[in-house]
Order: C-alpha cells, then structure tokens, then sequence
C-alpha cells in the first residue's frame, strides 16, 4: 500500500485527524492505496468486493454516518470507472472517499422498447446521417445491431445503508452505464427522457458530435475567427499576425 | 347543471393498510387517481414534477422526476479550461450562485497550491452571506406564497431585489455575479459601499420584524404549516438530511461552525435549532438564520482588513495546468451543504467536477417519503419548506 503525503504538501496521514480511522479499516480491509488530501479529508482504494462490507462497517462501527455523494470518474485510458463513496464524520468532521475501480466493459446503448438503439431503420442499418457512432460509440451495438442488449458494467449496491444512494445509483446507471443490481428504480430514468445514445458522463461521449447530428444550426449564426475577425474591423491595414 | 349522487360513499382507504400491505395501489380499482404536480407549478422552486397517487385528496405514492433543466453542467466542464469554468458554474443555482464560485475556485485553489489574500477571503465571506440573505428572503416569499399569503411574497423578492442592486454594484451582475474566481475576487468594495449594505440591512431587518407578525402569528400559516412533513430525527443521516431541515429538528450541526471555511472563526455566531422538525420550525429556523445573516454581514464589514490585495497573480490562466489531485470542498448554503468533489490529471482541463447540492436528498428521497399522507393542497407548502432547487439534482 502506497501512503502518499497530502497532494498539496500540507499533512500525511499519520498526521490527519483520519489517522486512528485509517489505521482501523486497514487492520480489517485490504487496501490498495490510502493517502491524506488534507487534514480532514482522505481517499482509501479497495478492491469491489471489499468495498461494500468496508463502507458498512465505517457506518456502523466508525461513525462515517453521513454519505456525501456517490460519484464516478472515467479512467478510459486505463479501461477502468472509478467510483467514489465519500462518507463524513460528524464527530471527527473529517471525511472519506471509499474509491473503487471496476472495469469500464463496452460502452452500453439505451435500448428501446422495441429492442433497437433508437427504434429507427436508420439505426439498425447504421446510416443516420451524420452518425459514425455504432463502433465509435458503441461497440457493443456494432456486432449485434438491431438485436443488442445493454453490456452494463456492476457494482454492488448500498440502497440499504442510506435512502439516497438509490437515487445516485440511478444517476450512475444513466449517466455512466453501471448497474447496481437490485436498488430501486434502477431502470428508471433520472434527467434524461428517451435516451438512446452511450452514457453521456463517459469520456468517449462525444457532446460536439452528439449536438451537430441532434440539432440543426439554426439559420443567420455566422462564426468568425477571433484574430481575423479582429483585424478586418480594427486594423484592417496592418500585417496578418504570425498565429492567425 | 350536474346532478350529485350524494348516496355515493367516497372510497377513502386507511394508509395504514397501504403500508402493512393490505391494500396495494391498483389504479384500475378506481379508488386513486394518478396526477402530475408540475413541472411548472407556482408551489414548484425550478422546474420539477412529482407523480402523485391520490386517494381521496390524500397522497397516497410520490415519485419526483427531474431532468427539465438539466444542461449538463458536469460534462461542459470537462470539456473547458479551469479558467473558463468559472463563468459557468454559478449558473448551476439562481438563487445561491456563489456558493459555486466560492467552492470551485477553492477547490482549484487547494489542488494548485495556491494562497488567497487575507482580504480576499473577507470579501468572498461577505458575498456568500449576501447570497444566504438574498436566497433566504426568495425562499420566504414562496413560502408564504404556498399557503396562500401572496403580499409576504412580494415585499420579499423586493428586499432581494436590494440585496441585488449591491451585488450588481458590486460585480456587475444581478444574479450571476462571476465575482469570485480562482485566486481571489474579481473586484474591490466601491466607495461607500459599507454604509450603502448597511441601508439594505436595516430594511431587510425591519421587514422580518413585519414578517414575524404578519406570517408566524398567522392562524392560517400556523394551521397549515404546524406538524406538516415532520421529519424524525432518525432519518436526518439516513436520507443526507443537512441546513435548516436537519436543524429544525434539533441536529446542531453547520459547516460554518463544524469546519469553518474562509473567516467563520473569526465571526461570533451560534447554530440555530428548533425541535418540532415540521414545516413551521423550519420556516423559524429560517427566519432566525436569516437575521444570523444579517448580523455576520454586519460583523464581515466591521472586522475586515480596510486595504489589501484581493487577488493573487495566478500563471497564464490560458495554459494553466492543475497538478493531478482530487478533493472535496463543502460549505453551508441556505439549503445545507454544498460541496464541490473536483479532480485533477494534471492536464489544462478538469477530469471530473461532481456538484452536490443539498437538494439531491431532499427533493428526492426525502420529498417522495415526506409527501405520502399529505393532503394535496399542503404539498406546494411541504415541497418549498424543504427548500428544494430542482437545477442543483440534475446538474
């Protein structure tokens, strides 16, 4: 285990209000990493199958009573999805984050209800105008078009440790594709009505590419380039400097 | 004209049956009515709406759904320069939107190692607090709207109105004030700026006074707000309960004493509790946090530094890399905390900003417990006195 000093130099675990915390769980967790952020704020990473068993005794036995929020981060160049649980202390007025990698699988398509990506002709031959998604977006989607099931990656749930997770795990379903078998209204839609392309959150989600073949450029918008725009009203006569 | 069979008995159902599993709701059995409260609702903060399940004109089943204003705030900012964040995430929260500043700017701070100036932190301390009134006094008129007292409304989003023409004189801008920005803040006090604050401060206090009589005294606000969605103090860590709604129920709990950000210690106030954890204590607790307010600004103004830096001289912000890093950064806003997790690659760019905002539990989990057995018409009362904000859900 790595136990690096606060990112920005301040205070090393041992020296955290954390200390006593951290020594206990890795007594009973094995941890891949634990560092200090801060003096009141640490990061642990355990394995998946450590990770609920960990949080529930921080709950229940270290006083870790109150669940901040449950995130994720896309580590797509690593192939990975880190979760983050981050707990707080009332007591100690200290937190942290329980971080877990799972591997990130394809990138899952919402399926309608007919069993296609979007339902259209155009998506199961893979010509909607403007769309290069089936293997850039979706590579599950490419080998089975017209038939393809949700490839979601899982991870265990905590709905029964705190009222709210259920709702973050929804999110997390929608926004990066990780099902959390069992929590309520898992396949209930969070912020998004109808959607049907890979989880919007995930770093290969492309927003540009996404806006340019949902939404048509409305007419009478004209780009200009800054530098050139610039020097034609302000000073048209002097040299096209060396960047334009 | 219709008729009126008055031989028809209403087919009311004891929720008690509901809960022990007697009964199920069965809308086929006509004995409920499925109806939508929003998305625009004048009882809705933001836009929002709950499925409810009637029985009778009791709530029997709520569900909330958002996701009508999401803009996708998350993801534009992986997509933009730390610096070219700053201008966009006030506008995650209308009427608290300096709390984003403050916390994205602290939370680049800390990840880059930078110091603010002394002065910097008084400063950015006094918006947050003009923040917390001004949202405090929207927060009251729709309060008062919901059950029915319209006029409360009305001098209240006036008050605001003069806790916004500071902030515009301030910053420039009314709403989003793009005043605190990594480093420091983005300009110094006006002349005169002190006495014109205290102008608006003595208004606004008059205006509680008023606000006491007219809307605490009120038999009507009493009636209806008194033992409406009582949260139990057990559930408070349960469901994420943090601000006023954990405090009206007795849980002294406030980051700004717990863990104090900025100059917190150096102010001279206590946490506000109340103990019945309905409607009407939090409404109190509210409306005494909201001369807390009153009183801090009051206290920023009198201990700050008179002159100093209020900015520190930050790298080319256009090529400006984070060390890779991650952290979490929270305060206390009118609604509870607000925290900001950031982390850093060590790239030009944010890898990922999660927002929450205390709304997350409370207008979800919370609200679809809370509203069942309610009467529908206290529902629009129950969802603003939890002081919900739909935009700060879905990000």
């Amino acid at each position: 285990m790595s136990k690096e000093s606060g990112l920005n130099g301040t205070v090393t675990l041992e020296q955290s209000r954390l200390a006593g915390t951290m020594q206990e769980i890795e007594r009973r967790f094995e941890l891949t990493d634990a560092y200090a952020q801060r003096d009141s704020l640490g990061f642990v990473t355990v394995s998946r199958k450590d990770a609920v068993p960990l949080i529930t005794h921080m709950r229940d036995y270290l006083g870790f009573t109150h669940l901040v929020l449950v995130t994720a981060v896309d580590v797509m160049e690593r192939g990975i999805l880190r979760l983050v649980y981050l707990l707080h202390n009332h007591g100690l007025c200290a937190g942290i984050g329980i971080q877990v990698e799972i591997p990130r699988g394809d990138n899952p398509v919402t399926v309608s209800r007919s069993g296609d990506a979007d339902g259209s002709e155009e998506s199961r031959a893979g010509t909607r105008p403007g769309h290069d998604g089936d293997t850039l977006f979706a590579p599950g989607l490419a080998s089975t078009a017209g038939v393809s099931k949700p490839a979601y990656t899982e991870m265990d749930s905590i709905h029964h440790l705190w009222a709210q997770a259920a709702t973050y795990q929804r999110e997390m379903k929608e926004m990066y594709g990780v099902h959390f078998p069992g929590s309520p209204r898992i396949d209930d839609e969070f912020a998004l009505e109808g959607w049907k392309d890979i989880p919007p959150m995930r770093r290969d989600f492309d927003t540009l590419a996404y806006s340019e073949r949902t939404f048509f450029p409305r007419p009478g918008r004209e780009t200009h380039d800054p530098v050139e725009y610039m020097k034609q009203n302000m000073y048209p006569d002097e040299p096209t400097p060396p960047s334009a | 004209m219709y008729e009126v069979d008055t031989t028809i008995e209403p087919d009311i159902i004891d929720p008690a049956k509901l809960r022990n599993g007697e009964e199920r709701i069965d809308l086929d059995s006509e004995k409920f009515v499925k109806i939508w409260q929003g998305p625009n609702h004048p009882g809705v903060t933001g836009n929002m709406s709950l499925e409810l399940i009637l029985n009778g004109d009791t709530v029997v089943g709520c569900k909330t759904h958002v996701g009508y204003l999401h803009r996708g705030f998350e993801k534009l900012m992986e997509r933009r320069r730390y610096i070219q964040n700053f201008p966009l995430v006030c506008r995650i929260c209308v009427p608290e939107p300096d709390f984003n500043e403050y916390l994205y700017a602290a939370a680049v701070e800390e990840l880059a190692g930078i110091q603010i100036p002394e002065r910097a932190k008084w400063l950015r301390a006094l918006t947050l607090e003009m923040a917390r009134l001004a949202s405090f006094l929207m927060w009251m008129g729709g309060q008062a709207g919901s059950f029915g007292m319209g006029t409360i409304g009305q001098w209240t989003v006036t008050h605001r109105d003069y806790v916004l023409d500071l902030f515009e004189e301030l910053s420039g801008g009314r709403i989003y004030h793009m005043y605190i920005i990594p480093g420091g803040v983005r300009a110094d006090m006006p002349v005169g700026y002190a006495e014109r604050v205290e102008e608006v401060l003595a208004k606004v206090e008059k205006l509680l006074a008023e606000i006491d009589l007219i809307m605490f005294n009120n038999s009507v606000f009493k009636a209806r707000s008194k033992g409406l969605g009582v949260i139990p103090r057990e559930i408070i860590d349960q469901f994420g309960i943090t601000g006023p709604n954990a405090r009206a129920a007795g849980i002294a709990r406030d980051i700004r004493k717990d863990d104090p950000y900025l100059v917190y210690d150096k102010l001279d106030f206590s946490i506000v509790t109340g103990e019945q954890s309905d409607a009407y204590t939090r409404a109190r607790v509210r409306w005494l946090e909201t001369q807390q307010s009153v009183d801090l600004i009051r206290q920023i103004l009198a201990k700050m530094p008179k002159e100093g830096e209020i900015h520190t001289m930050l790298p080319n912000v256009l090529h400006w890399k984070i060390p890779a890093g991650q952290t979490y950064l929270r305060a206390e806003c009118t609604r509870g905390e607000y925290g900001y997790f950031v982390v850093a690659d060590g790239t030009g760019y944010p890898r990922r900003v999660c927002v929450r905002g205390p709304s997350y539990t409370h207008a979800v989990a919370l609200l679809e417990r809370l509203a069942v057995g309610t009467n529908i018409s206290d529902v629009a009362g129950l969802m603003v006195s939890l002081h919900t904000y739909p935009p700060e859900v879905e990000r």
